[in-house]
């Protein structure tokens, strides 16, 4: 699982990235709000999870999230 | 309007490896209302190249190495043809024809046609034993071969041979490196990096033999002899993989009379000396502000974005392609990412510990000329900033750890 904070907002997508075998958690997030893959530079749109920029063609999962109490739930 | 200018009726791509498939999908993405056809010489879909000396050498399959989930070529209305090697090239007509005899006229064409392994002309290379690693089917032959206890005799310490090297010893195989020059991928990074690799492979069991070439090979009843240079006794091995260079599919270009000069010559958007052909990957020789004059590249990096940018070109968002030169290697459990042009004049600064997880940086008038990233993916990402902006570093700030690279930019 991978957590971002953009601008006071919180979201979720799965932390393998769908090309290789690379952990986004390790990556760059970039200007528009998308996530750069560590490996093969590849980028996925956080909020939707589309894959945005090559390698990558297929969507990252991403997670629904609440935030409540100071705590933040995520809907498996 | 450039758009109006360059809409093709009909884009033609001529390979179907990482180059031609992203001209293809770029083209498409981009908005490009052209009937595009992708010709690949190969049954396969279009796939990555990087797994076969890793993932698909260790697997023996070519599980999860499509470029896309096949079923998105026809989503996106692109007519691919696996099987057809294309055979002639007529400008006048503009049209190529097939091996089987079929014809297809372009308003645009594009050459991705890669390259092939150099054969080594020593007798015995033509043995049934002695492979080369290319295409997919060549590593599911070479896979095969890497039993338990298997004699495997890699020719040539480059990138193709260490990878397969790293997975023939993952598979319990007993592994020989020839290489003729006194260092490990010699061309491509500095002694240090050479060092940690040889140490690497050293410390997993392989044997390296430098400074020392095949005189011949001879069948042996099981497998082949190969007689080595200098004093070294003969070597049996059960195969022999050959990664010693490759050379670019240029025979298309070259017929047609476009200019060649190790390579297909485009210039920064992939153009031909032909203004309605254009190639890109492995096949091309391109200009390039980080080499400082032209270059033919040979990494996937190059064959997708350049690839990339020509597909935009064609339709008609013209990109100029400049990217600084990227490559990796995945052996056992370390990822090296090399990243612009190693300089032997450059200065060499290290940060982080040699041969564990360290980051060797190259600085000319205290900029980034190459970065060589050994296990630090994170840290290369960040001095490819500094480079792409030309950032001032001092090599003080370089080689502290305690200095976040983050903070180094302007």
């Amino acid at each position: 699982m991978c957590l971002y904070r953009i601008d006071g907002a919180y979201f979720a997508t799965s932390n393998r990235c769908t090309h290789g075998q690379a952990a986004l958690s390790d990556g760059l997030v970039l200007e528009g709000g998308l996530i750069e893959c560590p490996l093969h530079e590849g980028t996925f749109e956080i909020r939707t999870g589309r894959a945005v920029g090559a390698p990558c063609t297929v969507a990252l999962r991403t997670y629904d999230i609440k935030v409540e109490d100071g705590s933040i739930y995520l809907r498996r | 309007m450039a758009v109006a200018q360059l809409s093709a009726a009909r884009i033609v791509v001529v390979g179907a490896g990482q180059a031609g498939a992203w001209v293809a999908r770029s083209a498409r993405l981009t908005g490009s209302a052209a009937d595009i056809v992708l010709i690949g010489a190969e049954a396969h879909h279009p796939y990555e190249r990087p797994p076969l000396s890793k993932k698909v050498l260790l697997d023996g399959a070519a599980t999860g190495i499509d470029i896309c989930p096949p079923e998105e070529w026809r989503r996106l209305g692109i007519e691919y043809r696996p099987g057809a090697a294309v055979v002639s090239l007529d400008r006048g007509s503009r049209e190529i024809s097939t091996d089987d005899g079929r014809r297809i006229s372009y308003d645009k064409l594009v050459l991705t046609t890669g390259g092939r392994p150099i054969l080594a002309r020593t007798p015995g290379f033509d043995l049934p034993a002695v492979h080369t690693l290319r295409c997919l089917d060549d590593a599911l032959r070479i896979s095969a071969c890497l039993r338990p206890g298997a004699r495997i005799l890699v020719v040539g310490g480059g990138w193709i041979g260490l990878e397969v090297a790293a997975a023939a010893r993952q598979r319990q195989a007993h592994v020989t490196v020839v290489e003729s020059r006194s260092r490990l991928c010699s061309r491509s990074v500095p002694p240090l990096v050479a060092d940690c690799l040889r140490y690497l492979h050293a410390s997993h069991g392989v044997r390296i033999l430098l400074n020392t070439s095949i005189q011949r090979l001879s069948a042996a009843e099981r497998g082949v002899v190969a007689e080595l240079s200098g004093s070294n006794p003969p070597e049996t091995a059960d195969a022999v993989i050959v990664g010693i260079g490759l050379e670019p599919n240029v025979e298309l270009a070259i017929q047609a009379g476009l200019k060649v000069d190790n390579g297909v010559v485009v210039d920064e958007y992939g153009c031909t000396s032909d203004p309605d052909i254009y190639a890109a990957g492995d096949v091309t020789n391109q200009p390039s502000p980080w080499a400082g004059g032209r270059v033919r590249l040979e990494s996937w990096a190059n064959a997708q974005n350049q690839g990339i940018a020509v597909g935009k070109t064609l339709a008609g968002a013209s990109q100029p392609y400049a990217d600084i030169p990227w490559f990796w290697s995945d052996q056992y459990d370390v990822q090296l990412q090399v990243l612009g042009f190693p300089d032997p004049n450059a200065q060499l600064v290290v940060r982080g510990e040699t041969g564990q997880n360290f980051c060797a940086f190259q600085l000319v008038d205290q900029r980034l000329r190459a970065v060589i990233a050994w296990n630090r993916a994170r840290d290369l990402k960040l001095a490819k900033r500094l480079m792409t902006d030309r950032t001032p570093v001092s090599a003080h700030a370089l080689a502290n750890e305690a200095i976040g690279l983050e903070s180094l930019a302007s």
